[in-house]
Parts: structure tokens; C-alpha cells; sequence
């Protein structure tokens, strides 16, 4: 009974982590600020997928998103700033139909996620993924595993020709 | 409930996290307490043979630390998808590896192609002053004889 | 009692979803944008692994994680290489800004 109550303790700690940190990065005026609280989020969310004991993705998602994709858009920031923005004001547009449509969306999603009867599903126990998220790769998703390195390579190819220095003369 | 108890396995993971942040904010904040808070002028000059700085922190970057996170990613994700593949790399055997060499084949020409486009290679900027006889702006040699008198 | 169900996780990645949502209506910035789509991204993400856990933890919801990790790489690294190459045209990637194209 401890261990059920320090569970949703748990999680619902994760989640207010995760949740607050994303209205920052949704809301926050300034967009370096918003990417830093992005990193939080992705911390929590992490943290999450261990929970869910998805420990295998968990790590996946801190190598790739923390390790690479936040790093690509701080570089972004970076890059795409003029030394006189001393600090980098994000602008909005629309903000009060974007307010509405997300609220909106949200009672919405709401409602669908009640109308189900999803509450008496059991969680199924903690065990070690990588092996068989292996076996599925080498098997039945034998096709998208390999048509993936063809998508790496053809965003690394034009990735590089769109963002070389000499296209732009 | 016996399954929740699974979880207790991340408890060390979780130490570490939390002993690695409160260690940095402990000594941020112990040496913020302890250090004499003396300012003197010459305490914001450049350290030794720094340069002076000029302008703000927000100097553009090279594009160059852009290409190279680029290609950081790519080969971060192929490492990644090819984690699994060693997980189970007894059960699959010569089958498997034809598979991982065509995977790989397929990304070495992308590391071709960068290499080729010479997007790796890291290209100086331009100097910016011309070579010859150095001029020391007054101010900075105001600067350096109040430097070398102490 | 169980801990927590799957509609709890639900609702945080719905909500995950919305704020992304949000922010990809409202910010200016085209790499504001891009963090709203990395924030939907993710939030299907937790819906699968939440799926998959409350239902025998099958495994083909993960590979499918795998995969969406892999395109959210992708197109952020494209995605910012053609915010470069706008910056470098216009000096501004504000989405509200470059309009040439616009008739």
C-alpha cells in the first residue's frame, strides 16, 4: 500500500515537472529560456518512459533528444540571433485563437479519453526491453530498420546542402 | 503489488542523479559564502595574455559547429538503432550482420558524401586584421603598466 | 488499488499535446515552432509506451518510439538547416516575416 501511494507520488511529481516545464517552453518570453525548460521536459519525460518500464526507449530518448536534438536547436538559437538581440524576445501571433483551440482540444481530448473504459487495465511487469525490441527490429520491422539509414542519409545529404555557407553566394 | 517493487531497481540511478545536482549546487554555494568579496579594478582585466573582450557574449558562431552537430546526430541515431542489434546478435548470427553491414553501408555513403563536401572540414575564419607592425591602443597600454606595477 | 492507470498518463500526454499545439499556433519564431513539434512528438511518444505498458508491455509500441525518435532527429536537423539558410536570405526567421513566396 506504501509502494502504490509512493507510485502516484512519483508520477504525479514527474508530471508536474514535465507539464510545467512545457508551459514554459510553450508561453516563456524568451527563447533560450524556453529551450532550457525544454531540456526539463525531456528529463521528465524520460523519467516517465522508466516508469512505464520502457527502459530501453528511456535511453534512447536521452542519447538522441537530449544529446542531440537540444543541442542542434541551442545551436539554432545561436545561429539565427543578431549580436544586438542581447535578449532573445520571442514574439506571438494569434494568441488568443491559439488559447481557444487548445482549450478546446483539450476538453475534447478529454472527453475521448473518458469515453473509453481504459481505468481497469492492469500495467503489466517491469522486464528488461532491449532484446526484444532487437528481435522486432530484425524481424517484422526488418524493412523500416534498414529504409532508416537511407532516411539518415538522405537528411545528412541535404541537411548539408541546404546549410553550407556556399549556396547562399 | 509484488511487480512495483521492480521500480526499487532505478533507486540507485535516482542517488546519483540527486548527488550530482545537489553537489554542484553545494559548491556553487559554498564557494559563493567562503571566497573573499574584495573588487578591485585589475579583478576584471583578462587573465594573464587573454584578449580584452569586445562586443557582447552573442558573437555569431561559426556554421561550421552546426555541420559537425548535424553529422553528430545522424551517427548518434545509427548507434542508437544499432544498440539492439548487438543484444541479440547470437540469435540472429550471419543473417543479422548482412543486415547491420547493409545498414552501415548505407550510412558510409553519407559519411562519404559529408566528407567529399568537405563538411567536416572546419574552416578558419578569416583574420580579421591585416599582418604587420602591432599597434597597442593607448588605453590598452594605460591598462598594462597598471597591470605590471603590482 | 493500482498505482496509476492509463487514462492518468493519457491526460498528461494530452496535455503534452495541447500546450505543443499551442505553441506551434502562437510563436513567432520558426525554432519556437520547431519546439512545439518536438513537444507533440513527444507526447504521442509517452501515449505508445503508455499503451504498450497497460497492455502485456508489447514490444511494437516501442520499436514504433524508436522510430519516431529517429524522424523527430531528421527533421530537426533539416528543419534548422532551413532556418539557416532563411537566416542567411532574410536576417529574420520569424514565421510572419518571410513572405516572399507569398502572393
Amino acid at each position: 500500500m506504501v509502494d502504490v501511494w509512493l507510485e502516484r507520488i512519483l508520477f504525479y511529481g514527474l508530471a508536474l515537472v514535465t507539464v510545467g516545464s512545457a508551459l514554459v517552453v510553450t508561453f516563456g518570453r524568451n527563447l533560450v529560456r524556453s529551450a532550457f525548460a525544454l531540456f526539463f521536459t525531456l528529463m521528465g519525460m524520460a523519467a516517465m518512459f522508466v516508469y512505464l518500464a520502457a527502459d530501453f526507449v528511456a535511453l534512447v530518448h536521452i542519447l538522441v533528444y537530449i544529446g542531440g536534438i537540444l543541442v542542434l536547436i541551442l545551436f539554432g538559437i545561436w545561429l539565427t540571433h543578431r549580436v544586438i538581440d542581447l535578449d532573445i524576445r520571442a514574439g506571438r501571433i494569434q494568441l488568443i485563437p491559439g488559447l481557444i483551440l487548445g482549450l478546446v482540444l483539450m476538453g475534447l481530448l478529454g472527453l475521448t479519453i473518458r469515453s473509453f473504459n481504459l481505468a481497469a487495465r492492469t500495467p503489466a511487469p517491469y522486464r528488461a526491453t532491449a532484446s526484444g525490441i532487437g528481435r522486432l527490429l530484425l524481424s517484422t520491422y526488418l524493412l523500416p530498420f534498414e529504409i532508416a539509414s537511407v532516411a539518415l542519409v538522405v537528411a545528412l545529404v541535404g541537411a548539408i546542402v541546404i546549410g553550407r555557407r556556399e549556396t547562399s553566394r | 503489488m509484488q511487480d512495483s517493487y521492480a521500480l526499487w531497481m532505478y533507486l540507485p540511478g535516482l542517488i546519483l542523479f540527486i548527488g550530482g545536482v545537489a553537489f554542484v549546487i553545494l559548491n556553487v554555494v559554498l564557494s559563493h559564502l567562503i571566497h573573499p568579496h574584495v573588487r578591485t579594478h585589475e579583478k576584471y582585466l583578462a587573465y594573464e595574455c587573454g584578449e580584452d573582450p569586445i562586443g557582447g557574449a552573442w558573437i555569431q558562431f561559426n556554421h561550421r559547429f552546426y555541420l559537425l552537430a548535424l553529422a553528430f546526430v545522424v551517427f548518434d541515431v545509427e548507434v542508437v538503432l544499432l544498440f539492439p542489434w548487438v543484444v541479440v546478435f547470437r540469435e540472429f548470427g550471419w543473417f543479422g550482420f548482412i543486415e547491420v553491414l547493409v545498414f552501415i553501408a548505407v550510412l558510409l555513403f553519407g559519411l562519404a558524401y559529408a566528407w567529399r563536401k568537405e563538411a567536416l572540414v572546419w574552416d578558419k575564419p578569416q583574420p580579421m586584421y591585416q599582418a604587420g607592425p602591432v599597434t597597442v591602443p593607448a588605453v590598452a597600454q594605460e591598462v598594462r603598466t597598471d597591470g605590471a606595477s603590482s | 488499488m493500482t498505482a496509476v492507470t492509463l487514462p492518468e498518463v493519457l491526460t498528461v500526454a494530452a496535455l503534452l499535446f495541447v500546450l505543443g499545439l499551442v505553441a506551434i499556433f502562437t510563436r513567432k519564431n520558426a525554432i519556437g515552432i520547431l519546439m512545439g513539434v518536438e513537444l507533440v512528438l513527444n507526447s504521442a511518444n509517452l501515449n505508445l509506451v503508455a499503451f504498450a505498458r497497460f497492455n502485456g508491455l508489447d514490444l511494437n509500441g516501442h520499436v514504433f518510439v524508436l522510430f519516431v525518435i529517429l524522424l523527430a532527429a531528421i527533421e530537426a536537423a533539416v528543419f534548422l538547416a532551413i532556418c539557416l539558410a532563411i537566416y542567411r536570405r532574410f536576417r529574420d526567421i520569424a514565421a510572419d516575416q518571410v513572405r516572399e513566396l507569398q502572393g
